[in-house]
């Protein structure tokens, strides 16, 4: 398994954690609707955030440093670019479809709650650096590496 | 509808044919990394002209000789 390999899957498993994190603080009652009185949840998600961000700057000097023996080259660049392409595509469909969801949900009602405002912000952040790792993962097992 | 046309190699026949080359060698002199060689000695990248030809010329053979195109039904 290459080092370029082994980051990916780090960076994927410390964003599917913060992924999961962020699925159980916002299912956890009244994390929605009283979003402003939640202060311990922000400073929750807001440490799980800068652990996915810490870790990716930890992989980045980890990559940067000569020591290592990184190297990146056109393959490397195609998969991670396909990658995000891919990840591009899906994020737009799905703060799309959660529009439009909330829109239909709150469409009587004239408000809607701000909890969702951060739950899409939140949740767009930690599945764009999801999607990118696992379909950098993908790209890198189609070739058998 | 027409069949798909993919770039298939014959590198690691070449690559042991024409030098004493390694894998690691190769992909050092062409400036590429050896998962890269490994993904193209499996027929599982296509590579860029520019290292086709780079690889081409380190090995001293024809890129035709090297690459080709092949049918997959």
């Amino acid at each position: 398994m290459s080092k370029l390999m082994k980051v990916n899957i780090i960076h994927t498993v410390m964003w599917g954690m913060v992924a999961v994190g962020l699925g159980v603080i916002f299912s956890l009652s009244n994390t929605i609707s009283s979003w402003g009185d939640n202060r311990t949840k922000t400073v929750l998600l807001a440490i799980l955030f800068f652990g996915g961000f810490l870790t990716d700057f930890i992989l980045w000097q980890y990559e940067k440093s000569k020591k290592h023996g990184f190297r990146r080259d056109e393959r490397d660049k195609k998969v991670q670019s396909e990658a995000v392409f891919k990840s591009f595509t899906i994020l737009i469909i799905y703060i799309f479809v959660v529009s439009v969801v909330l829109y239909t949900k709150y469409e009587n009602a004239g408000v809607m709650p701000v909890g969702w405002v951060w739950f899409i912000a939140y949740s767009t952040i930690a599945a764009t650096n999801l999607l990118v790792g696992v379909f950098a993962l993908i790209g890198y097992k189609k070739q058998g590496l | 509808m027409g069949n798909e046309i993919k770039i298939a190699n014959n590198l690691r026949q070449v690559r042991r044919a024409k030098s004493n080359y390694t894998q690691q060698e190769l992909a050092d002199i062409v400036d590429c990394t050896r998962q890269t060689i490994i993904a193209l000695e499996q027929n599982k990248y296509n590579p860029s002209l520019a290292l086709a030809l780079k690889i081409s010329r380190v090995l001293g053979a024809k890129v035709e000789e090297i690459f080709f195109l092949s049918d997959v039904e």
